[in-house]
């Protein structure tokens, strides 16, 4: 087949990308779409009865993975297999929310939200493909983000701190839209150059954030901030030696704090948290019920789960959101759940592909903070799940319920999905240049 | 660029393999706890089943019924009232108030949950039946355990434990006061609904002695040949250590005081020794080690935290101060004793089978730890024989048996300061160089007085018993 010699430049580079990556996603686009449409009929009919939200999702939620596929490619050249696993990953959520609670209205909330979250996606791609970033941009979006990270506190009442605010009767949490602004920041910030004078307003920066998300006491976030800005650190400007000192000395002060949390004012439940998560099965606290319950969830799905909505997962407390695998590995069986882990994994490797192949550091950066953010996040929640770590409240990527996370991540995968468009234009640019000097290639 | 990609590629592979990782430890941790977790009177999965699933069979090693089911959502039990009593804690009740019995310990087998590829659900509803659980046949012997209970004194609190040493196997566990299985909703005594046999823990008193005795055979060399002297009192900063019953056992051996159960002689051996070599023997035992047997739920025995003083270090040499053991981890060490110095992993099921009779799994005897070498096992087991030749347990002779030896060790354990008090009657011991019989117990009666003459004459009677059963 002749590349070259075409007038036709998207159908041109289409050609060459399927040619390249051999990525032809057809058939996991149709695995999708059969899982959807599968998942959503069954659960129509379970009761009896029709379930009309179920009828509607299971044309709404494969239509949906088609049509976002499709969107995107007619704008731009992004990966395709990112965004069916970012789709599969979503309308899992959705499914399982609705198969394991009773009441529909969190899985309805979180289907309304699908939209959104694609709009953040695509918003995110074309911004960063279309977008020169620039000094000034940068700054305009640190000081954007400062001020949306303040604001929960004017929600902040005397007795216990918030990490959310309230816009539209619905609650907001600042800090999920933050985490893509930061990657961008980080990615602007540390690939200035490898001395101090070029970083370290940024690497302030983010410190700051920590610090206010210590005040709100969300500490998972703080944490996953913190992840994030050592391995950007580390990866834009070359020096790992001193991320690697700086998480040495994070886990140190963490180990005092957390030792000393009882006579910290407003931490004394990170100590019982830590007591609990020891040995959840003896403890008389009531909050140990729900590693308890968690673990039983777990454990009682077998190989290939109790069955779409015949599961007792909806015991766990905060089910929807913090214990969404357990829920998982309980419906669908512990197979199903590696699967979801290899989801993860293969989202990160193709992620870190596309990386390794941008053209700027910034884009490669960018590319590799977002991937990074997601998977450490997903880890840490599953590590929770499983009793491997103590509890930390984030919210499992995707899948949780809550529309701020959503959004957030859906931005994160976006700024990925428009590094692969650049690079693919950047590939097919090449190429032509090389014609144009009389090189004739055959593909 | 180079450098950039380098690092991506390591921060890349170094998630992936954490992923991996969590994987392996999921997997890990699922096969090995998952019955542990499961089977909780708190897993309300398991009384759901109950209403849909036709509960297995329960049998004992005699393949007597314990608990049946004829439809789902019913449950009897054998109708044999004093056999019922005595094997409450065996096999416990629907409700879960007994939190160790087979009813709950093994719920999700009896409901047919272990199955994790649920091929045998999907059998049964194709044929269009209710879905039917697994039968389970336990070790324990119904009648041999229906006798060991009536030998108790009536009213009596106590358990008592026989184990097979060479196989872990459990022939016989009974813990006084009992509940009905049956009739649940008949009101109990306080603690009835505890196993006596491995969820309570009791100060060991004399019997901890084989402990000591082993460990001084392994740290002070020449032990055996050393004479001991026993003036009947020893004042040890402050607190008074007496033998039972304020006798001078004058100039003695390490045998005589064994098979007499000096305290003074046990105490300076512990001062001897010192914490550290007394509590790394006991650990050797099992103490201080949280259990993680695949049958039996047992509480945790314990011997010298890492903050007691001096004081305690010498009570713990004759088994008070902060020392104490379950009845079944008591039986385990005998076990160890008679078993060449290995101790058996207990055991409570003996093979899980189809409704339809066909086994499914069998267990197997697994090796728990090493406690002692056979050599010193065998001295241990030689003093312990003479004890119940000539010393404190003499009551606890079999008449006509000539098979193999009769070891055992008393206890007699002050339960309180309160000098009217009675202490609890201790008795462990087995019957070595028995391959017909390899059997081990320890029986325990709470303030029934001096173990020789309490506790001995039980455990003789329940081993002439298990031995005529010939199980």
């Amino acid at each position: 087949m002749k590349l070259i010699g075409r007038n036709k430049d998207k159908t041109a580079i289409d050609n060459y990308r399927k040619l390249i990556s051999r990525a032809y996603e057809t058939p996991l686009m149709l695995l999708i779409m059969v899982f959807q449409a599968a998942c959503m009929g069954l659960m129509a009919f379970k009761d009896g009865g029709i379930n009309r939200f179920c009828v509607v999702m299971a044309f709404a939620l494969p239509l949906g993975t088609w049509g976002l596929t499709y969107v995107i490619n007619k704008l731009i050249y992004a990966d395709k297999a990112l965004i069916l696993l970012t789709a599969f990953l979503a309308s899992l959520g959705v499914i399982t929310l609705r198969a394991v609670l009773i009441s529909p209205a969190k899985a309805i909330s979180q289907a309304e939200v699908l939209p959104l979250g694609c709009a953040f996606m695509l918003l995110g791609a074309l911004l960063i493909h279309f977008l020169r970033i620039r000094g000034w941009l940068v700054w305009l979006l640190m000081v954007f983000c400062a001020a949306l990270m303040v604001m929960p506190f004017a929600f902040t009442t005397a007795s216990s701190a918030k990490s959310w605010i309230r816009l539209w009767g619905r609650q907001l949490q600042p800090s999920e839209f933050v985490k893509p602004a930061l990657v961008v920041i980080l990615a602007y910030g540390f690939t200035r150059g490898s001395r101090a004078k070029d970083w370290f307003v940024y690497a302030f920066y983010a410190a700051g954030l920590c610090v206010i998300l210590l005040l709100q006491k969300d500490l998972g976030a703080v944490l996953l901030y913190f992840l994030l800005t050592a391995a950007m650190f580390s990866v834009g400007t070359g020096r790992w030696k001193l991320a690697l000192v700086a998480l040495v000395f994070a886990a140190a002060v963490g180990a005092v704090f957390v030792s000393f949390a009882d006579r910290i004012p407003g931490f004394s439940y990170l100590a019982a948290r830590i007591d609990i998560w020891r040995d959840p099965w003896n403890s008389q606290r009531e909050e140990s019920r729900q590693i308890v319950q968690g673990l039983m969830s777990i454990s009682s799905g077998g190989l290939f789960g109790a069955g779409l909505g015949l599961s007792a997962a909806r015991k766990v407390a905060v089910v929807a959101s913090d214990y969404i695998f357990a829920a998982v590995c309980e419906e669908f069986g512990i197979v199903f759940a590696f699967s979801v882990i290899c989801v993860y994994a293969i989202m990160l490797i193709r992620g870190c592909g596309v990386a390794m192949s941008a053209r700027g550091r910034f884009y490669a950066l960018a590319a590799f903070g977002s991937v990074f953010e997601l998977t450490s996040q997903m880890l840490l929640i599953v590590m929770g799940n499983l009793h491997i770590l103590p509890l930390t409240g984030v919210t499992l990527p995707f899948v949780s319920e809550g529309g701020s996370s959503l959004c957030g991540s859906m931005l994160l995968i976006g700024l990925v999905l428009g590094v692969s468009a650049l690079n693919a234009k950047d590939e097919y640019d090449d190429l032509k240049s090389l014609e144009m000097r009389g090189g004739r290639l055959k593909l | 660029m180079k450098r950039i990609r380098r690092q991506i590629c390591a921060l890349c592979a170094f998630l992936c393999a954490l992923s991996l990782l969590t994987m392996l430890v999921f997997s890990l941790s699922v096969s090995a706890n998952g019955a542990r977790w499961l089977n909780r009177a708190q897993n309300t999965r398991i009384q759901e089943a109950r209403k849909t699933t036709v509960q297995g069979t329960l049998y004992d090693s005699a393949l007597t019924p314990l608990a049946y089911s004829a439809r789902a959502g019913e449950r009897e039990y054998i109708s044999d009232r004093a056999a019922r009593l005595s094997l409450s804690h065996v096999i416990g009740d629907q409700k879960g108030m007994s939190e160790t019995g087979a009813e709950i310990r093994f719920a999700t087998t009896l409901l047919g949950m272990t199955d994790k590829t649920g091929t045998d659900k999907t059998l049964q509803s194709l044929m269009g039946d209710d879905p039917v659980g697994y039968d389970i046949v336990l070790t324990v012997n119904a009648e041999l355990n229906k006798y060991v209970a009536s030998l108790f004194p009536e009213g009596a609190r106590g358990a008592c434990v026989i184990i097979n040493y060479k196989t872990g196997e459990i022939l016989c566990k009974v813990s006084l006061p009992a509940f009905d299985p049956a009739r649940m909703d008949a009101p109990v005594e306080d603690t009835a609904y505890y196993d006596r046999a491995t969820q309570f823990r009791y100060a060991p008193g004399s019997v901890f002695k084989i402990v000591t005795l082993s460990a001084a055979l392994e740290a002070i060399p020449g032990v055996l040949e050393e004479k001991f002297n026993c003036d009947g009192e020893w004042d040890f900063a402050g607190s008074v250590i007496r033998c039972a019953g304020g006798t001078a056992h004058g100039e003695i051996t390490l045998k005589e005081a064994f098979a007499k159960s000096c305290n003074i002689t046990f105490a300076s051996l512990a001062y001897k020794m010192g914490a550290e070599r007394l509590r790394a023997e006991a650990e050797k035992f099992g103490f201080n080690t949280e259990f993680q047997f695949d049958d039996v739920i047992m509480y945790a025995s314990r011997c010298l935290n890492t903050s007691d003083s001096e004081g305690d270090l010498i009570q713990a040499g004759f088994g008070q101060g902060t020392t104490d053991v379950t009845p079944l981890h008591m039986a385990m060490i005998s076990g160890a004793i008679a078993n060449g110095g290995v101790m058996m992993e207990p055991r409570l099921v003996k093979e899980v089978r189809r409704h339809s009779g066909l086994v499914i799994s069998k267990t197997q005897a697994k090796e728990y730890i090493t406690c002692v070498d056979p050599e010193l096992a065998n001295t241990v087991a030689y003093y312990m024989y003479e004890t119940v030749k000539s010393g404190t347990g003499s009551r606890a002779n079999i008449s006509g048996y000539t098979d193999g030896f009769i070891c055992g060790k008393t206890g007699s354990a002050e339960t309180s300061s309160d000098k009217n008090s009675q202490t609890n009657a201790w008795y462990t011991g087995f019957l070595y160089r028995d391959e017909a019989h390899p059997y081990a117990i320890a029986v325990i009666v709470e303030q029934g007085g001096a173990g020789g003459s309490v506790a001995a004459p039980i455990a003789a009677k329940a081993l002439k018993k298990a031995i005529d059963l010939g199980l």
